[in-house]
């Protein structure tokens, strides 16, 4: 029960900074969006109307954090609630009681929130995620009985009236339509915001982790220190959403943040969420529908999770599944006529190493009672290819887990250049230059092809969500090279034409293919391959055979587990031999062929009799 | 002081024994088919609002009226299995989805109900009067022991189930390796189906036998199940024991602390236990590294 | 013919793994598939089984068409499938695990069980502990034992030595031989290791890349150098 959510996100992060398309093509629904708010209490002079826009506004802050927050990187969160009421209680208590400036109040608020997320996350970020999401309702519900107990404090189930209007200056934001100006301008900021973050590295990041976190983890993603971080930001902006709404009706109680508040936001979120506009649309339609129809409104759960059945059924991916496909078919149509641009010193072959690059000394690991490896030691010398064979269950994969960081050893040491990594997680392992592919094919499903690629060049960026968000000009700088280098990658491979498919279309070699130029966009200097052929005809095999010399040509060494024995045989510098978990055999791929135990272990005691 | 704690361990038996119920039902769908069936807490509300409607307000007697009302629950469970849960895992939804989707499927029922019994909450005659028993300095009411006795019954009847059935057996065995299950040959869907009966049992006589001493109405599922559900994380979320064992440690704490402490802080401690749970052992006290 | 497989082709999503194979079984006798790794040699059995449903082809079994038929109905006309890598029911006893092994048929068939201890004699010492805390070799013998327990014409056998020493490799295969003889057992066996498969079975096919490379006489087979190339791979001869 370890998989995350629905599958498909937006997946429009590909069109690199600055292409020929026209600005206002690409982000009409920002556009929109400003036009409906600035226009809308223009056009509406009905109370009742203004009202229900402020609290949808309201309502469409919450969402936009959990978009991102659950549609992207998968974290079903039913407690957003629990910040929400942080926000409004710590606003109005500050306001009411200390009598802060309301702006002071709203960011202090904020800031608990934060904090209050920051603390949740630690034990509970990492339970599976049906856990999580119990865990969450378990907060907010913590949070609600709180809320309706610290009568000194909170007013408990009474309340708490007289909070005050917030104004900027002098001027006082008291009539509706000027909190709704104002709710609105926070939208469209945070709106702004997410959608950048949603389309550039870290939204990619978001994506690889809830569709395949082994592989993210080997791109160099941190996983809990991203998922934190977008928890956090959720809550902030529930934060937020939360004392807006204490300075809109001026009157806060328990009721309104009942735990099923955050429930319903979610069914809203996983029913139209798969990107931003497509969240804010149908928040718009749900929550505007019931709040309209107050007659319904006993109904309105019902329907809500009529809707939701219905929606897993028929569009598993939420309604944006219909909107996005338009989208990217004119996003293709621009971005194909760009040519990647070879970064400066990007071709300059590296500096040939001499030494060891990978040292593994007496690793050994058990699963029970057995020994899946046992006592291997061997080295590899840096800028050559090492294969590694053995028959069915001799613990190869175990082998290359173990180097990689993703699993610890009993006893033994793995050295990488020298220094003791035997303990170092996979994503820190990425960070010092270990790219990895999988036996089983571990690409992020619903994203483009290139943008699977890009995932690999995360580490080359280092902005948060604030400066994505806000496209500093870093950021945009960064999402420029990590789409070149990408592009260059996918070149290589000769694969650029189907760079924006989506990849699940790919066959199995190509999608093989894409894999490796993930790993090989990293500018790794030592990359793993686990069984890199297995599918692949013998064309295709030998193929990538001459790929992979290329790579070595290129100065990057390479860790072959393969049971193609043509390929291997074929590349490999040196072959050595596992069997049993115990390293039976090391040296050049002809003494290995010649070795007695060697032919014993795959074909048997007689054959090697016969083979000699 | 001594009477307190003998009362506050007595309403401790009879309130863990309805978590404990809940939990047991969450548990074994949960270990058959991967999927937490939030409807669990549906069972105990349609379980109290068909004894409301034909007990209460239609007179008939419980002989009739309790095996009814448990009729419609186990009808309810098998829709939500043939409808919702078999087509969406068939079509490879993760379980985390169709756990989602079941809280649907609560909220549907909820609106139903809210529909044809109102929002009030409704009261349901105690089966056997309201004449209290004193035993060892507690007090207890006839309506306790339908409650205590019906949890033994099913404390009974899960122990000969699982241990001394093939197909309880063979449910132990689904949960174990479902791949092996599946290539034996093991009527895998029966299974399921059987799980989810079984499930709407224990949720329906919970339902039936706690609506006299509080009250039923169209909202009580969801909380329920969450007790449910936090009860069998406490006990050990792959063991149908440690599921009973969850609701006594729930029930336990609620008492005291509402004895103790105050009742408004009741669910508080709860939750906070789950979290605790959830953070120092995932598994639950009785339950095996998962 | 116990069994014909015809132009069988199978996958998983967009890999297809077995390609266009063909081959019959006649009853008693002792196929052995044997190759390279990733050959698509588990995708056989599981497609046989009712694990996998087949792309294309047919599979005939005592003359009824057995194509792509599901897990249950597979058990019920007598084929045991024994999955790689020693699967039991860990929370079960190993009685337990024994009688469930003729759920899917009849579960009555108790009187099967001490024919299957008088063969796997550790295994009725072992009856009522935990199938769980049993070792390597024992839980391999628990899961071919099951299959046993219900009248079996097809044994459906996956590399019956993954994991295992070779001393307790030659016992079970000992054992096996036994079983095979008296009770003219059928036995489909994937092995990756070739000699002990060629040497139990009485003929062989190799199976690479998803399809049939060689297949024949298993003596033959033993000595034919070709076997050698396609394991150890081209120019290693």
């Amino acid at each position: 029960m370890g998989r995350r959510g629905p599958t498909q996100t937006d997946a429009r992060t590909a069109a690199p900074a600055g292409t020929s398309y026209s600005i206002i093509m690409d982000r009409w629904p920002l556009f929109l969006l400003i036009a409906v708010v600035v226009l809308f209490p223009v056009v509406s002079s009905s109370y009742f109307v203004t009202r229900l826009a402020v609290v949808l506004s309201i309502n469409a802050i919450m969402v936009v954090g959990m978009t991102l927050l659950t549609r992207y990187a998968g974290v079903f969160s039913m407690g957003q609630a629990a910040f929400f009421a942080i926000g409004a209680y710590v606003s109005g208590v500050l306001t009411v009681h200390l009598h802060l400036n309301p702006w002071l109040a709203m960011a202090i608020g904020g800031l608990a929130s934060v904090f209050a997320a920051y603390l949740f996350c630690a034990p509970f970020l990492r339970l599976r995620a049906i856990m999580l999401a119990i865990a969450t309702l378990g907060l907010a519900t913590v949070i609600f009985i709180v809320a309706k107990n610290l009568d000194d404090i909170t007013g408990g189930v009474a309340g708490m009236p007289d909070i005050p209007y917030l104004s900027i200056g002098s001027y006082t934001l008291g009539k509706d339509w000027q909190i709704f100006y104002l709710c609105g301008a926070f939208l469209i900021f945070f709106s702004f915001l997410s959608d950048n973050v949603g389309r550039t590295r870290l939204g990619r990041a978001y994506h690889a982790i809830r569709s395949n976190e082994t592989a993210a983890m080997a791109s160099g993603i941190d996983v809990q220190r991203n998922m934190r971080n977008i928890f956090c930001f959720a809550a902030l902006l529930a934060s937020i959403a939360g004392s807006l709404l204490a300075h809109f009706i001026t009157f806060i109680s328990p009721e309104s943040f009942r735990p099923e508040v955050g429930l319903t936001l979610l069914i809203v979120v996983i029913v139209g969420g798969a990107n931003i506009w497509a969240g804010l649309l149908t928040t718009v339609i749900l929550m505007g529908f019931s709040e309209a129809s107050r007659g319904f409104q006993d109904l309105s759960t019902g329907l809500y999770a009529l809707l939701l059945m219905v929606i897993f059924f028929v569009f598993p991916d939420g309604l944006s599944s219909v909107l996005f496909n338009v989208a990217s078919a004119a996003r293709r149509a621009g971005s194909l006529y760009l040519q990647p641009q070879p970064l400066p010193g990007a071709d300059r072959p590296r500096p040939r190493e001499e030494g060891r690059i990978v040292e593994v000394h007496g690793v050994s690991m058990y699963y029970g009672g057995t020994a899946a490896l046992s006592d291997v030691s061997f080295s590899v010398d840096s800028g050559t290819i090492c294969g590694i064979i053995g028959p069915n269950g001799a613990g190869k994969t175990t082998l290359l887990n173990v180097i990689n960081g993703y699993l610890a050893p009993a006893t033994g040491k793995v050295l990488f250049r020298g220094r003791d990594v035997t303990l170092k997680a996979p994503h820190e392992m990425a960070r010092l230059g270990v790219g990895r592919t999988f036996q089983l094919i571990n690409l992020f499903s619903g994203m483009t092809v290139i943008e699977n690629v890009m995932v690999g060049c995360h580490l080359k960026g280092k902005s948060g969500i604030f400066e994505s968000g806000l496209r500093f000009a870093r950021a945009r700088r960064e999402e420029h090279d990590i789409w070149n280098t990408a592009a260059q990658s996918l070149a290589t491979l000769g694969l650029m034409g189907r760079a924006y498919d989506i990849v699940d279309s790919l066959s199995f070699g190509e999608q093989r293919l894409v894999e490796l130029a993930r790993a090989l966009a990293m500018g790794p200097d030592l990359l793993f391959l686990d069984e890199p052929a297995a599918g692949l005809n013998s064309a295709e095999a030998k193929r990538l055979g001459l790929t992979l010399r290329a790579v070595r040509g290129k100065g990057v060494t390479i860790m072959l587990v393969e049971h193609n024995m043509s390929l291997v045989m074929s590349v490999s510098d040196k072959v050595c031999v596992l069997d049993f978990g115990r390293l039976i055999a090391c040296g050049t791929p002809e003494a290995v062929c010649a070795d007695e135990e060697v032919i014993k272990a795959y074909l048997g005691p007689q054959e090697a009799k016969s083979a000699s | 002081m001594r009477e307190f704690i003998l009362q506050f361990l007595a309403s401790s038996l009879t309130e863990g024994s309805i978590y404990g119920l809940m939990a047991l039902g969450l548990v074994i769908t949960l270990r058959s088919t991967e999927v937490l069936f939030f409807g669990q807490g549906t069972m105990a509300m349609v379980g109290g609002v068909m004894m409301y409607a034909l007990f209460a307000k239609a007179g008939i007697p419980l002989v009739i009226s309790i095996p009814c009302s448990l009729v419609v629950c186990i009808a309810i469970s098998l829709l939500s299995l043939r409808v919702i849960v078999l087509p969406l895992l068939a079509r490879g939804a993760p379980s985390l989805n169709v756990s989602m989707v079941t809280i649907g499927v609560s909220m549907i029922f909820e609106m139903l109900a809210m529909m044809i019994f109102g929002k009030d909450p409704l009261a349901v005659p105690s089966f056997s009067g309201d004449n209290p028993v004193t035993i060892l300095g507690a007090s207890f009411v006839p309506q306790h022991f339908w409650i205590l006795g019906f949890t033994a019954f099913f404390l009974l009847l899960t122990l000969v189930f699982f241990k001394g059935t093939w197909m309880g057996k063979a449910m132990t065995g689904l949960g174990d390796n479902p791949l092996l299950a599946k290539a034996s040959g093991f009527p895998v869907s029966r299974l399921f189906m059987y799980s989810f009966v079984f499930a709407a049992l224990v949720g329906g006589i919970a339902g039936i036998v706690s609506a006299p001493t509080s009250y039923t109405g169209y909202n009580v599922g969801l909380p329920i199940t969450l007790k449910g559900f936090i009860a069998a994380s406490v006990g050990g979320i792959t063991n149908p024991l440690g599921a009973l064992l969850g609701g006594l440690i729930i029930g336990f704490f609620e008492s005291f602390t509402a004895g103790f402490i105050s009742s408004r802080l009741k669910d508080l401690i709860t939750f906070v236990l789950l979290l605790l749970v959830l953070r120092l052992r995932p598994q639950g006290l009785l339950g095996s590294g998962h | 013919m116990l069994l014909s497989v015809r132009g069988l082709s199978a996958g998983y999503g967009s890999l297809m793994v077995l390609r266009d194979i063909s081959f019959s079984m006649e009853r008693g006798e002792t196929l052995a598939v044997i190759g390279p790794n990733g050959a698509g040699k588990t995708t056989l059995l599981w497609s046989l089984s009712g694990l996998v449903k087949p792309k294309s082809g047919e599979v005939t079994f005592e003359g009824k068409d057995a194509t792509g038929i599901d897990c249950m109905k597979v058990v019920r006309l007598g084929i045991g499938h024994v999955l790689e890598g020693m699967r039991v029911f860990s929370s079960l006893s190993v009685e337990d695990n024994l009688m469930l092994g003729a759920y899917g048929r009849d579960i009555s068939k108790g009187s099967n069980i001490q024919a299957v201890f008088k063969y796997f004699p550790v295994l009725e010492q072992r009856r009522r502990q935990l199938a769980g805390s049993l070792s390597g070799g024992e839980k391999q013998m628990l899961a071919i034992a099951r299959t046993l327990m219900s009248s079996l014409k097809l044994l459906l056998l996956d590399e019956p030595s993954a994991g295992l020493a070779p001393l307790l490799v030659k016992r079970l295969f000992d054992i096996l031989k036994e079983l095979r003889q008296e009770y003219g057992l059928t036995i489909l066996l994937v092995e990756q290791n070739a000699e002990i498969a060629l040497e139990f079975a009485d003929r062989g096919m190799v199976l690479a890349q998803g399809q049939i490379m060689l297949e024949g006489d298993a003596s033959a087979l033993m000595k034919d150098k070709e076997v050698k190339r396609i394991y150890l791979g081209e120019g290693t001869v």
